[in-house]
């Protein structure tokens, strides 16, 4: 009986103990978890290719187009590994970026210049910078490791522009210290994990840009690409956007498509 | 010569292409048009030279592959300029087969290497021949005959060149700016070993480890700078361009940490006559960093501050001008939707020859025509330093780029 006893009060300590141990979880812990399932749900896509075009627009609305092309490998227990290749206007036709993105630690990164045939290694510190005079910045279209920012869940709204859906608010903080925000603020459905607007704050933790995600399609019974992305600066009123043309899942890369002999070849 | 690289190709492209009796399966055409007007202030100082220069060069490219893993690149140049018969000249930038799998490459035909990583100049870079009529900042390179074969290893890339032609470097005619006086005497330059095609070989190893990027090479065959034979001929002063044949090795080291690139080229060669037409064994290195200040022009433009040492062991017998120089260099990159960019630099010489101050400034006008804008000022030459000789030669060069 004695022994009984200890053991029903052990199992509801034990089950006490849980519950506490999920209401307990922080915040923190809740925005970590999220990104980690988010960041599963993209695991085990192997490689992709995508063409995209990119309009710039600034505030008195004159464009410019810039086309691209960009291949990706998934990396077993590191960041991804990618080939940017710029197709338009045609003086930058040609000019290639190959990035071995870490998990921690800078990325490595090495830029082809066709006219001299130079490939010229880079520093990924320029994370900041305007990915060529967009209003993205290179850290916006590297490849997101979860060990690259920490988090923090705000709450559970309806998802913005799409009220049937209910969206997790999350924030997060970049790691590395030449990145140009303070913090992003993300909103992502709960059933998919598909992000559909990002706010991002600037160093001064003044509201900067919005990028808003859509036109969402899912490849492979389980990758889901927005092909429409548009991000619009606060300060200056310009505008990019992004519209994906062509995705494809599994393609056949090899590791052997992401050296610097290769990025010579990209084209 | 230009018949002798046609023929060259003519023999390499041709089993190539019957080889390949196929359409090919990715077909592109391209061309560049640049129409530039080359401006010297100050009156010409030799005999027989012209004010400024007016040219327009064509540039068309065809690409094509015929399967995965191999393909074809055909980039001839022509240059046309309304002063110097010598600046206007056709070439050969590339005329490539090249075919791959996933650890080597090989190719064969007319191509264009870079090797470098430093800035005011690239000593390692002995696969071409400067294109100098054209191109007076050393960038622009002329079309090298070449078979190579490269292996990628886990240890690093390992490359091999055979060269079986040599180029000559193309100097400016009588007409020309930026020459000696008198000009090089047409047909009379002279090749140590024979011919332009006595072979030339060379190997390379490059890697990265981390922030580190190394590379070592050797070479066996011309220096690409002569050395000036002067001659009487009919009691009138000659110059005539000779080329030694010289062994060679070199490498790069790059360090790539956060916002600082440092950068070191080297080599050491024996076999070269110097200024003084002795021949001798030397040693020259480019030594120094690249800094970048992100974001300090406006919401999103660059500074790169650049400054480089320049060591040649020879000093003042080196034909090279930067034998014991600075550059102190800054390069703007304003990150804008026209790519605007520009590079300043000075090149100022320890031992008191001249300084030379250099530009180069970018932009986009349209989706198909850029817009450029360069130049050199040579002041404070010693007497018959290359500074010197050109010290009326101070030049602008504006131009138009359209693209095809």
């Amino acid at each position: 009986m004695k022994i009984c006893i200890r053991f029903i009060l052990s199992i509801l300590i034990l089950s006490l103990s849980n519950v506490s141990f999920s209401l307990a979880e922080t915040p923190e812990e809740k925005g970590l978890r999220l990104a980690i399932e988010a960041d599963l749900t993209g695991e085990g896509f192997i490689d992709t290719i995508s063409q995209s075009q990119m309009t710039l627009r600034n505030a008195q609305g004159e464009e410019s187009i810039r086309e691209f092309s960009s291949k990706t490998l998934e990396v077993e227990n590191d960041g991804d590994k990618s080939i940017f290749i710029f197709h338009h206007p045609k003086d930058v036709k040609g000019t290639a970026t190959l990035t071995f993105t870490h998990k921690t630690g800078p990325d490595d990164q090495w830029l082809y210049l066709p006219a001299l045939k130079r490939v010229k290694r880079i520093s990924s510190d320029n994370r900041s910078g305007a990915f060529v005079g967009s209003e993205f910045a290179y850290e916006d279209l590297a490849s997101q490791e979860v060990e690259k920012y920490t988090y923090k869940w705000i709450e559970d709204v309806p998802c913005p522009g799409d009220e049937d859906e209910m969206c997790y608010v999350s924030e997060s903080y970049p790691v590395e210290k030449s990145s140009g925000y303070t913090r992003r603020v993300s909103w992502v459905d709960i059933n998919e994990h598909r992000v559909r607007k990002i706010d991002f704050y600037d160093r001064k933790d003044k509201l900067l840009k919005t990028l808003i995600f859509s036109d969402y399609k899912q490849y492979l019974e389980k990758f889901w690409t927005a092909h429409t992305l548009k991000m619009v600066n606060h300060n200056t009123g310009k505008e990019t956007d992004i519209a994906i043309s062509a995705t494809e899942y599994k393609t056949g890369l090899k590791d052997a498509d992401f050296n610097r002999q290769s990025l010579k070849r990209a084209r | 010569m230009f018949l002798a690289v046609l023929s060259f190709l003519f023999f390499i492209i041709t089993p190539i292409i019957s080889f390949a009796d196929l359409k090919p399966s990715f077909l592109e055409y391209e061309a560049e048009i640049t129409i530039g007007s080359w401006l010297f202030p100050e009156e010409p100082l030799y005999d027989g030279q012209k004010q400024n220069n007016y040219s327009i060069a064509f540039e068309p490219e065809i690409y094509s592959e015929w399967a995965e893993g191999n393909n074809l690149v055909l980039r001839p140049f022509f240059l046309f300029d309304n002063q110097d018969n010598n600046r206007s000249h056709i070439d050969i930038r590339e005329a490539l087969y090249s075919w791959y799998g996933d650890d080597w490459e090989a190719s064969i035909g007319v191509g264009q290497i870079f090797w470098g990583v430093t800035e005011s100049k690239n000593l390692v870079d002995i696969i071409n021949q400067f294109d100098a009529v054209y191109d007076p900042l050393f960038k622009t390179k002329l079309g090298q005959p070449l078979v190579n074969y490269t292996l990628i290893r886990d240890t690093g890339y390992y490359e091999l060149f055979i060269l079986p032609y040599f180029r000559e470097r193309t100097y400016p005619g009588k007409k020309g700016r930026l020459r000696l006086d008198p000009e090089f005497t047409k047909g009379s330059t002279k090749y140590e070993g024979g011919s332009q095609w006595t072979p030339e070989a060379a190997i390379r190893w490059s890697n990265s480890f981390g922030e580190y990027d190394f590379s070592l090479h050797s070479f066996l065959g011309y220096a690409r700078s002569p050395s000036v034979d002067i001659t009487l001929v009919n009691s009138k002063i000659q110059f005539q361009p000779n080329y030694q044949r010289v062994r060679q090795i070199g490498g790069t080291i790059q360090k790539t940490s956060n916002a600082t690139l440092y950068k070191l080229e080297w080599l050491a060669k024996a076999g070269q006559k110097d200024a003084k037409f002795k021949r001798g064994s030397y040693f020259a290195s480019v030594i120094g960093f690249e800094h970048t200040l992100y974001k300090t022009i406006g919401n999103s433009g660059d500074i790169g501050l650049i400054m480089e040492y320049n060591y040649d062991s020879r000093r003042s017998r080196s034909s090279d001008t930067l034998q014991d120089d600075i550059f102190i260099g800054g390069r703007f990159t304003l990150n804008d939707s026209d790519d605007t960019q520009m590079l300043v630099g000075s090149i100022i010489d320890l031992d008191g020859d001249g300084q030379i101050y250099q530009l180069d400034f970018g932009r986009r006008l349209n989706d198909s025509l850029t817009f450029g804008i360069k130049g050199s000022i040579y002041q404070n030459g010693k007497y018959n330093s290359n500074i010197y000789i050109l010290r009326q030669d101070s030049w602008v060069e504006i131009n138009l780029k359209q693209y095809f």
